[in-house]
């Protein structure tokens, strides 16, 4: 022990007391912690702090305050339990507002897709009406009745056959059941099919145009009619189902 | 329950048990009480910080630390530090002229029916036995929570004469209680 030590020991019995000013309680912690001198002062005067709290008089208190503890503690627990379920409340709020934004954003995003589909639709359909009406306008376009097994249905193909462009434009054909399509097949002289478009009727419209598309290294030239046949979703190689149009070149 | 020692009544105090806590009441509120009443004075106040001291326990009874201390001198510091808190928050500065008599206050004692009595009784005693220059100075920091400082005020005398008598008189605390304990000791070994 040395010269310093002295000095800070005289203060430990005011520091276990809590009786020492806030600066010089400071400094003492400092010292003592690298002192294992005054340490040990420090402990022996704790349990004299110690045996000051256990020299008082106990005293025997109102017979109430046992209930009345017994009753806040009641209150208090009461408390505690709705704390924690207003606490589940609350998550469960929170989660259910992120479901319910995952959920409106996924709504969104089918929405827009749906949209992007029906707009695309619209778009090839455009097309397909604009190509009709500038083959209309072609002087060698060729306008071919249709002739349909189905009633009320009309229509005409329009044929250009220099320029190698086909549509069909037909009257009241109705959509198919939704795991069929209509299916058009080009017929050589052989009486070979080729298949020339997969197509389904817009139910919100009375007519329906179909571009035609001739097969690689062939012309419209090389076949010598067309058919269309009802054909399972996708299509099939070759005619399955009975004729329900035609059209002679 | 009355059979499981203090540690196991705070494990299960700590786990939300009601009845482990009122348990630990009837154990020690004679011992919670006399020093809440020492420090505050008054029964009303003393009856209110016993509530808080049991209601601390019920909160912080997963802190406690068996290491740092028994489970007794863990809930007297807790009365201790409640009671003058509620003295700092009241303002309360005891005066010479007030109540506190440190000689009244300690002779105060009644028989009672307590376990343990012998234990706090000399140990009561030796607080007694000290001279009233010292006792006073002690009653007022470690019952009243006064630094040094403040003391001094209180009493009107020099500041270094409260830090030798406060020095001096735990001084023979520590003697005491070490004398004392040695004889106990004594005494076991003789019989």
């Amino acid at each position: 022990m040395n010269k310093e030590c002295t000095e800070y020991q005289k203060n430990i019995p005011a520091y276990v007391l809590q009786a020492l000013e806030r600066n010089e309680a400071l400094a003492l912690e400092l010292h003592l912690e690298e002192c294992a001198a005054c340490q040990e002062e420090l402990n022996a005067y704790r349990q004299v702090s110690q045996y000051l709290l256990l020299a008082v008089p106990p005293q025997v208190p109102p017979s109430s305050l046992r209930a009345r503890l017994e009753q806040r503690l009641k209150v208090r627990k009461r408390q505690e339990r709705g704390y924690g379920w207003k606490r589940v409340a609350s998550r469960s709020l929170v989660w259910g507002a992120l479901l319910l934004l995952v959920g409106l954003n996924l709504f969104s995003l089918l929405q827009i897709h749906a949209l992007q589909r029906h707009q695309a639709q619209l778009l090839e359909r455009l097309q397909e009406v604009q190509t009709a009406f500038v083959l209309l306008a072609y002087p060698d376009t060729e306008s071919l009745p249709i002739a349909a097994n189905l009633e009320q249905v009309t229509g005409r193909l329009l044929l250009d056959k220099k320029h190698n462009v086909a549509v069909l434009l037909i009257w009241n054909l109705p959509p198919p059941n939704s795991d069929h399509v209509y299916q058009a097949w080009l017929i050589d002289e052989h009486g070979d099919r080729t298949s020339a478009a997969l197509f389904v009727p817009d139910p919100s419209l009375p007519f329906t145009t179909v571009t035609l598309i001739s097969p690689p290294s062939f012309t419209f030239a090389d076949f010598n009619g067309l058919g269309v046949t009802l054909e399972p979703e996708g299509g099939s190689p070759f005619p399955t189902g009975p004729r329900l149009l035609e059209v002679d070149f | 329950m009355s059979n499981l020692n203090d540690l196991e009544l705070i494990k299960r105090i700590a786990k939300g048990e009601e009845r482990a806590l009122l348990e630990l009441y009837d154990r020690y509120a004679p011992r919670v009480y006399g020093l809440a009443l020492h420090i505050v004075k008054e029964p009303m106040t003393a009856e209110e910080v016993m509530q808080d001291t049991f209601f601390k326990i019920w909160e912080y009874a997963h802190t406690y630390l068996p290491q740092r201390g028994a489970v007794l001198i863990w809930i007297l510091t807790i009365t201790r530090n409640t009671a003058i808190d509620r003295l700092r928050r009241e303002a309360r500065h005891p005066l010479l002229s007030d109540k506190v008599d440190p000689e009244s206050s300690w002779s105060s004692v009644q028989e009672t029916n307590l376990s343990a009595e012998e234990e706090w009784r000399s140990l009561s005693l030796i607080v007694q036995s000290l001279p009233q220059k010292y006792r006073q100075v002690l009653e007022l920091a470690y019952y009243q929570g006064l630094t040094q400082k403040e003391i001094a005020e209180v009493l009107g005398w020099p500041l270094g004469t409260v830090k030798t008598r406060l020095r001096e008189g735990m001084s023979l605390l520590r003697r005491a209680w070490k004398a004392d304990e040695s004889k106990t000791q004594s005494d076991d070994v003789n019989v």
